[in-house]
Parts: structure tokens; C-alpha cells; sequence
């Protein structure tokens, strides 16, 4: 488990650091041409009356926002047009959360949160966006620049894993870190990292 | 400067030399370095090294650089021709669409800026270079196990003693050495290059953009004290030179603490742009040891402590020449590198780390290049490279710290090159490496087997052969 505070995001952008390695960085799969299925297991700890970001897909912001106890979906499409969409139940401090968000190529966008789907979005006639380089962000709405304007929020995260189809590309349970880095238990170099430079 | 920016300012670079002629290339005037020990020279590293003729230096110093021999290759370019001696540049340039040293070496702010000048000019006239890489000596108290009798006075005690090593290629061979005419001369014997250097360099050190001292080892050169001295008292001639100096690290105590002293004096009174200090290792303890001869692996890492500490501005470049002795406990040194890049960071270095790992991987000798190994050998590279990945630097900033892009790139080609297929002569090499720590151990009293336990099985299978 990893707890991140408030101002302290973490990313999942394996990209980021060498231009060639690790060679197929999972990120890169993170966008409207693959099918793929981000899974997490998390524990909000800020959600009274409070706004934050739980997660964002960057820089195309998708992702998922605290509203005053309430949860909201953004998502961009090819076109670049956004839209939002809330969650009809409240959330509050403690609330464990299991999201997994199912993408398939030009089909459907799903998300389901304890195993219910709240959302099934069908993408045949506008896609979802397309980015070659995108990262996901935990805890904020930004990495590069964090401030009162970032949305951050503080939260517990027990386990992230990201498919490609059904092959799992990273897989995060956070038993192991090096410097300031989440080992990927796939062993397929897919880290998580914060900027912070000690673990 | 992002990745397409870079693009296209090495376009506009090749543009404009093509301008001139498809051969055109500014490290012909710009740069050059200088084997003293030898008499030899070349302006960049692809061309091999051509003897200075003595006759010229009596006439003029600066033929250290401006030979005959190079005037007639900068006149082909001027006329639109190739050298041949430049033709490594010309197979990238034919067999792809990717830039060559011509481009990114011209390109470089300190030669681009001389091209109008360059051009004007008359191929007869005589030219100071910006960039200057210089060996005085081959004095060197060490004798690693890839280097040789060139760049090594302990290497020519050795070989003056044994003889060279059978491998298939004569290993270090004297007498080759001496065929080819390119014998350093003894410590002990009079050299006329090195009385041209000292004639020529109050009028090259106002031009220098950079002036890199190598060796044998520098600090056991007088020269290289001398030339120290000088930047130290006429600074205001020239207070931009970027000064870079190599070292193996394992000179006495007193002499690294004078140099200390010196580099102190340069980097605090701001009398050179930046120093950089380069040096060497490629394994961790005893093995770093029997690869480095002479190396005291303890005392090496007590002196970058030693220096990082006393110079807060100066970076450490660890120049890594990986090879088959390399792959047991590179990931070893990776530890021990990100350990000081963590103590020593700061926000005064003259570049953003206090130590950098330049991993290069070893071509020749051929016999110690680690394409020899076993694949489960080879797969321990790909440790190293994850080790220094997840020792990345998230932040490229002055006091962030970690590896950096370039630092992993690097170790992770290593592997790349290990396992590539190519026209390799994997079982003569073989063969040649067990002839080669067989007589090392014979003449140097070491134990191969005994320091690198791993390679009993590829010893004993390649032994019978």
C-alpha cells in the first residue's frame, strides 16, 4: 500500500525517464486506439465536502473527481470534446474503492466500482482520445506544476494493474520500491513513481 | 532543446556544409588530439592517427595540428571531395538516412561559429583549433587489461619483459607498435613534440574553447602540472575554458592533494568555465582490480569522495569500458555510483550530477569483449540496466539526482550489443581469452579463477578446446 498525501501525487508514466527503456512502455497503451483495462484498488481519506482528483489520464484529461462527496467521470473524446459524468451514490472518508475501466477500440469505455458498472459508454460513432504519450496521475489533477489549483486529494492505493487485452503489462501491490520508484512485479519495467526524491 | 528542434538544427548544419562540399566537415580545423608520447594526430577519433612530421615542427609548432598531411584533406573538402580517411562518416551518410559525426561534430557552438571563417580561409593556412584533447605521456601506473604499451609505460615494462601475449592478433605487440612508428617515446628520452607543444600553447590557449588533458595518467606528467599552473596564472587570457582532465584516480596521495589544491584555486576564482574530471572502472573490488592492474578499488572511491567533497563544483564522469570482466558486479557499481550522486548532489555542480557512468562497451582487444560470454552471462547486463532504471532521475534539475537518461540508454545498449549476431569470431576469441588470463596470471601472479568463480565453467570448457 502507498499512502498519498495531499500535494504528493504519484505517476504511472515508465516513459518518462529513458527514451528506450523499458522498450514498450504500458502508458503508451493508455489511449483510444488499444483496447485496454486500468484496475485499482483504493481508499479515499479527503472526500468531505472537499474537491480532488482520484485520478487523471494526461494530458487528455480522463479521470475521476471528488465533488463534494459525489464522483464525476471526465472523459475526452478523439474530437477533443469532453464530457462528464456522475456517479449516482455518495462517497465518504475510509470508503474502499475497487474501479476497473474498460476501454475497447472504437466500442466501449465501461467503468465498474465494487464490481457495478456505473458508466458504459459507447464509443462506435467518437472515440475516445488518442495520445501517444499519455500518463496517469493519482492524487492530483496535474504533475509538473502542483498548487491549491491542482485538485489533490489524499488516499490509500493497495493495488494497480494495467491490461493490454487480457495480458497484464504492470501490476503494483507496492511491497517493493527502489529510490522513488514502485517495482512492477511483472517485471516488465512499468513503475509508478512521485517526485518526491525518498520513498 | 527537444528531440525534433535537435533535427532540425543538425538539417541546417548539414545544409550548410553540403553547401560548401558533401565532405565538408569543421573538426578538420576545429578539433583535434594530440598523442605527444607518439607524435601523433587526428582531429576527430574516426580517421586513424597520423605521425607529425618532425620537419614541420621545426618550421612550425602548430603543425601538432596543421600537417601537411591534414591541409591536403581540408583542401579536398573545400574542393567538394571525401577524404577516405573519413569514410566512417561516409558509410553512415550512404547506407542511411541518419546524421554522421560530420553533422553533429560541426554542429557543436564552438566549431559552427568559425564556419564563415573557415571557409574564407586558404586550406594552406594554418588553424587553431577550439577543442584540444592532448597526451603528454604514457607514463601510467597502471596497466588495465584492455589498454596497452601506447598509452601505458607499465604495459611497455611488461611486454619489454614477457614479450607480447599469443592470442591470434599478437596481443600488445612492440614490435608492431614500433613498424608502425609509433613507439612513445621513454620518460626518460627527450621529445621534440612535447617542446612544440609548449611553443605553440601561449598563442592556442586564447582560442580554447575546451583543452581535455589524457594519458598514460596525467597526473604523473609534469606537463600536465605545468599546464595547470599556466591556467592558473593567466586565467584573464582566456577565464571561459572548459577544462577536463583524465585520471585513474590511484596517483599518490600527494599529488592527488596538489592537483585538489590547484582545481580548487580554478573553480573558486572562476578562472575556467567548468573542470570536469574523468576517469575509470568497470567492476566492483577485486574484480575492478584484476581488469584495472595497479587499481586499489578502496582508495579510488575514497578519492571521488575526496574530491566531490573539496570541489563542490566539479562533476566526476566515470568513463565504463564494459567487458567480459564487467558483467558479475557492474550492477554492483551502480550501486556504489548512485550512492555518491545521492551524497554529493548539490546545486553549484558544473553540470547537473556530481558523478556520472558513461557506459561504452568494449570492441578491442576483441578477446575481452563481452559478446565472448555464455548467454546466461549476458543476461546480467539486462540486471544492471533495470538496477539503473529504477534509479532514474525522475527531474533532470540541478539537485535532483539519479541516473539519467543517457546513463541508462547506455546500459541497456550493452546488452543490445551482447547479444547482437555479427561477424564476430566467437570461438578464436574464446580460444584467445583463456591464452590471455592464463599468461596474465603467469606474469602478474593473479588467479583468474580465484576472482572470477563465476567463469570456472567457461574456463574449463574453453580450455580443452
Amino acid at each position: 500500500m502507498i499512502h498519498i498525501k495531499k500535494y504528493k501525487p504519484w505517476i504511472f508514466y515508465p516513459s518518462a525517464l529513458c527514451d528506450s527503456y523499458p522498450e514498450n512502455p504500458a502508458n503508451k497503451i493508455i489511449s483510444g486506439e488499444h483496447d485496454f483495462q486500468l484496475e485499482m484498488r483504493i481508499t479515499l481519506l479527503d472526500t468531505e465536502d472537499k474537491n480532488g482528483t482520484v485520478f487523471s489520464i494526461l494530458p487528455k484529461y480522463t479521470g475521476l473527481d471528488i465533488h463534494k462527496n459525489l464522483l464525476f467521470f471526465t472523459v475526452k473524446f478523439e474530437d477533443e470534446s469532453s464530457q462528464f459524468y456522475q456517479f449516482p451514490f455518495t462517497i465518504y472518508d475510509n470508503v474502499d474503492i475497487d474501479l476497473k475501466m474498460t476501454h475497447v477500440s472504437k466500442k466501449y469505455l465501461k467503468i465498474t466500482i465494487n464490481d457495478d458498472e456505473q458508466l458504459n459508454l459507447n464509443l462506435e460513432k467518437l472515440g475516445l482520445y488518442k495520445d501517444s504519450n499519455p500518463c496517469v496521475v493519482f492524487g492530483s489533477n496535474s504533475f509538473s506544476h502542483i498548487d491549491e489549483n491542482s485538485n489533490c486529494t489524499e488516499m490509500e492505493m493497495h493495488e494497480f494493474k494495467l491490461y493490454k487485452k487480457k495480458k497484464l503489462l504492470a501490476h503494483h501491490t507496492f511491497d517493493e520500491f527502489i529510490f522513488n520508484k514502485s517495482v512492477d512485479k511483472t517485471g516488465n519495467l512499468n513503475f509508478l513513481h512521485h517526485k518526491i526524491l525518498e520513498c | 532543446m527537444s528531440d525534433n528542434q535537435g533535427l532540425q538544427e543538425f538539417q541546417k548544419t548539414k545544409d550548410k556544409l553540403d553547401s560548401v562540399g558533401c565532405g565538408f566537415c569543421l573538426a578538420k580545423w576545429t578539433q583535434v588530439t594530440i598523442h605527444l608520447s607518439a607524435g601523433l594526430t587526428h582531429s576527430c577519433h574516426h580517421p586513424v592517427q597520423h605521425k607529425i612530421p618532425l620537419s614541420e615542427l621545426k618550421r612550425n609548432p602548430s603543425a601538432l595540428h596543421n600537417t601537411q598531411f591534414k591541409k591536403d584533406k581540408r583542401k579536398q573538402m573545400l574542393e567538394g571531395k571525401r577524404p577516405s580517411e573519413c569514410n566512417y562518416c561516409w558509410n553512415i551518410e550512404d547506407s542511411s538516412n541518419s546524421f554522421s559525426d560530420r553533422i553533429f561534430k560541426s554542429t557543436e557552438p564552438w566549431s559552427f561559429d568559425q564556419f564563415d571563417e573557415i571557409v574564407k580561409s586558404d586550406w594552406r593556412k594554418d588553424y587553431n583549433p577550439r577543442y584540444v584533447e592532448v597526451s603528454f605521456s604514457n607514463t601510467c601506473n597502471f596497466k588495465c587489461a584492455y589498454c596497452g604499451p601506447q598509452y601505458s609505460s607499465k604495459w611497455v615494462e611488461e611486454i619489454e619483459k614477457f614479450g607480447h601475449y599469443e592470442t591470434t592478433n599478437r596481443f600488445n605487440s612492440i614490435e608492431d607498435l614500433k613498424n608502425r612508428n609509433e613507439m612513445p617515446y621513454k620518460h626518460s628520452e627527450h621529445n621534440p613534440y612535447i617542446d612544440a607543444f609548449w611553443e605553440w600553447w601561449p598563442d592556442l590557449f586564447k582560442d580554447l574553447h575546451t583543452f581535455r588533458i589524457t594519458g598514460g595518467e596525467p597526473l604523473l606528467s609534469k606537463d600536465t602540472f605545468k599546464v595547470l599552473e599556466y591556467i592558473q596564472e593567466n586565467s584573464n587570457q582566456n577565464p571561459n575554458i572548459s577544462l577536463a582532465i583524465n585520471s585513474n584516480l590511484g596517483a599518490p596521495d600527494n599529488i592527488i592533494d596538489r592537483f585538489i589544491e590547484i582545481a580548487k584555486d580554478l573553480c573558486e576564482n572562476n578562472k575556467v568555465r567548468e573542470l570536469i574530471i574523468f576517469t575509470s572502472v568497470e567492476a566492483k573490488g577485486s574484480q575492478a582490480e584484476y581488469t584495472r592492474h595497479g587499481l586499489d578499488y578502496e582508495r579510488f572511491w575514497s578519492n571521488v569522495d575526496k574530491i566531490l567533497t573539496i570541489l563542490p563544483k566539479v562533476t566526476i564522469n566515470i568513463m565504463a569500458t564494459f567487458n567480459a570482466l564487467s558483467v558479475f558486479t557492474y550492477s554492483d557499481l551502480i550501486d556504489r555510483v548512485f550512492e555518491s550522486k545521492k551524497k554529493f548532489a548539490n546545486n553549484e555542480r558544473y553540470w547537473i550530477s556530481a558523478i556520472q557512468l558513461d557506459t561504452s562497451y568494449l570492441r578491442y582487444p576483441s578477446h575481452l569483449s563481452v559478446k565472448i560470454l555464455e548467454t546466461e552471462h549476458k543476461e546480467l547486463i539486462l540486471d544492471s540496466a533495470k538496477k539503473a532504471l529504477y534509479y532514474g532521475m525522475t527531474e533532470f534539475v540541478q539537485g535532483s539526482y539519479g541516473f539519467s537518461n543517457t546513463e541508462i540508454q547506455k546500459i541497456k545498449r550493452l546488452y543490445d550489443y551482447a547479444i547482437f549476431e555479427d561477424d564476430f569470431k566467437l570461438e578464436q576469441n574464446r580460444k584467445d581469452f583463456i591464452i590471455f588470463v592464463d599468461e596474465l596470471d603467469r606474469r602478474r601472479e593473479t588467479n583468474f579463477l580465484e576472482t572470477f568463480p563465476q567463469l570456472k565453467k567457461f574456463y574449463d570448457t574453453y580450455k580443452k578446446i
